[in-house]
């Protein structure tokens, strides 16, 4: 076995094992102790007169499984977009997709359209600002030569749904403001755990499509035209890509609100640590270190709830933000 | 083998017109003539990636404009004048990257793209330097690594876009036999462009040269003299 396999393989193990001590940690580390038992019971043989399994199936289980695929999936997402773009400061938030999501769920719950204020209709208005802003990404990337001028399209898209969200703002009641301001947020906290079928359901989905993403993702590190000089369909390839990350971005971005950071950050972590740019690797490097990443921002949320609050928005900014710092750095010094 | 009739190419307007031209296998072809004469639009119409403006382009008989996106990727391989430095991709990484055309959906190598990325490799002298990333080798290296991806797409017909213009003379020099070499041992027609016409006189490549007073394309015979190919093309 070569030293890059070998390399991969001994990272891949410590992950994995990292993801499941931090899922374990994320159901078991809340003030009020709950045994495994109870976790298991909860799941199985349900009985919410009593209070341990209670807090398992509505509270801790939910909010890790969605800390899970949430931080994966964004990762996963970012790499798309990083590869895609040919630049390793894209993501689904920096390109304006998560705007799009917000935009469309500002315009449902703070217009007091009550066909939309349910969590199906918040979940398909994500999900449907997701596409139209990624399709708007798509139509200028053709267009558009250089990434950078992509990156500013999305950073315009980002300040134009900002603007129509602030002007919705001034005119909405304080109670939607309330609950749109708290959406913005980002939270673990808001998925039931009988929508985590739905949840997990749709997330896998995507996932699984991506291992047929892996091929053009590998070829066009090489840059649009080589890809396509080694027989990529750039044009299919494109759709699919955006696709899948709308559709990802969206459902998380339903579920969790806009969650920053994260899908910039851990891509650039996994090939840090991997140093390949094989996309199985990366993409199994972002699953395990993004799932990681959000379950460890829970548990610290857990362990800051009795003192204060942080949102979920706020602990992602803070620990991204000085990563991606770091890497500019790094890169130009 | 690629034949070439009435063929018109260009951006939009016709910038080059090649009235007949045939490029056997198992031949090394530099192209000649000045900056901006079309020696890169003319590779890239080859390939497909500017469409060409009337004529007949056939490659093993089959009309370039007919041939498919994944036909085309078995059929020429093409090295473009920017450098490959992609972090984090090493050495084979990147020449198993020139056996996509052979892969499935999935993109699983299989051992015959191995043999062909490793064959490839040991072709250009990179065997000791395979598993290193493509940022930590000098500007040679990295161009032999391309030619190496290249080679290991197994086409029939290799492009290269002024493959030696960032090396010094003595590289330019190994570069140009190592490929005249690989191309008579693979049977292949390999075209480069390339303003380095001392070299190619001395060793002996055959060349094309634009004709930018005419917009024509000429095939010389080896051994033309210098001057008169200087005569003719600048």
């Amino acid at each position: 076995m070569s030293s890059a396999a070998q390399r991969f393989r001994n990272w891949a193990i410590v992950l994995a094992v990292l993801l499941m001590g931090c899922f374990y940690l994320d159901l078991f580390c809340g003030s009020y102790h709950v045994s495994f038992t109870h976790f298991i019971e909860s799941i199985f043989n349900y009985d919410s007169n009593d209070t341990s399994q209670l807090v398992m199936r509505e509270f801790r289980i939910p909010r890790a499984v969605t800390a899970l695929l949430a931080g994966s999936a964004l990762s996963v997402c970012g790499l798309l977009m990083q590869t895609l773009f040919n630049n390793p400061l894209a993501g689904p938030y920096v390109l304006g997709i998560s705007s799009g999501s917000s935009l469309f769920v500002a315009i449902g719950s703070l217009t007091g359209i009550h066909f939309f204020l349910n969590d199906y209709g918040m979940i398909l208005l994500a999900f449907l600002g997701a596409i139209l802003f990624g399709v708007i990404i798509l139509i200028s990337s053709v267009r558009i030569r250089t990434q950078i001028s992509l990156l500013l399209v999305g950073l315009m898209l980002g300040s134009m749904a900002g603007a129509v969200i602030t002007t919705l703002e001034a005119t909405a009641s304080a109670q939607e403001l309330r609950a749109y301001t708290m959406w913005t947020m980002g939270s673990l906290q808001n998925t039931h755990f009988d929508q985590l079928g739905l949840f997990l359901g749709i997330i896998s989905m995507a996932l699984a499509t991506c291992l047929f993403l892996i091929k053009p993702l590998n070829a066009l590190v090489l840059g649009e035209d080589h890809a396509s000089l080694l027989g990529i369909n750039i044009r299919h390839f494109r759709f699919l890509t955006i696709l899948i990350t709308a559709v990802l971005s969206g459902t998380i971005t339903a579920f969790c609100g806009p969650i920053a950071f994260v899908g910039l950050a851990v891509p650039n972590m996994a090939k840090m640590l991997f140093k390949t740019a094989s996309h199985l690797k990366l993409l199994v490097g972002c699953f395990l270190i993004g799932g990681s990443f959000l379950l460890l921002a829970d548990v610290l949320i857990q362990t800051l709830e009795p003192y204060f609050l942080v949102p979920v928005n706020a602990l992602t900014s803070l620990i991204g933000a000085p990563i991606i710092i770091y890497l500019i750095l790094k890169r130009w010094a | 083998m690629i034949k070439i009739t009435d063929g018109k190419i260009g951006y939009k307007e016709t910038l080059l017109y090649i009235g007949q031209l045939e490029i056997a296998v198992g031949t090394l072809t530099a192209l000649i003539g000045k900056n901006g004469s079309g020696k890169s639009t003319f590779l890239k119409s080859l390939c497909g990636v500017i469409p060409t403006l009337g004529g007949n382009f056939t490659i093993e008989n089959k009309a370039i404009g007919s041939i498919t996106e994944s036909e085309l990727s078995r059929m020429i391989a093409f090295v473009g004048s920017t450098q490959v430095a992609i972090p984090y991709l090493s050495v084979t990484e990147y020449v198993l990257l020139g056996r996509s055309p052979y892969t499935g959906l999935l993109g699983r190598y299989h051992h015959t793209d191995f043999v062909a990325a490793e064959g490839a490799i040991e072709l250009f002298n990179l065997s000791e330097k395979k598993d290193r990333g493509l940022t930590e080798l000098s500007d040679g290296e990295r161009q032999l690594a391309a030619f190496a991806r290249a080679f290991a797409q197994d086409t029939p017909v290799i492009l290269m876009d002024e493959p030696t213009a960032f090396l010094d003379y003595g590289n330019k020099r190994t570069l140009l036999s190592i490929l005249k070499k690989a191309s008579q041992l693979s049977h292949k027609s390999v075209i480069i462009s390339t303003h380095d016409l001392d070299l190619c006189v001395e060793e002996e490549i055959g060349i094309m040269g634009i004709d930018s007073r005419q917009n024509q394309m000429k095939h010389y015979p080896q051994g033309t003299t210098k001057e008169i190919l200087l005569k003719e093309f600048f």
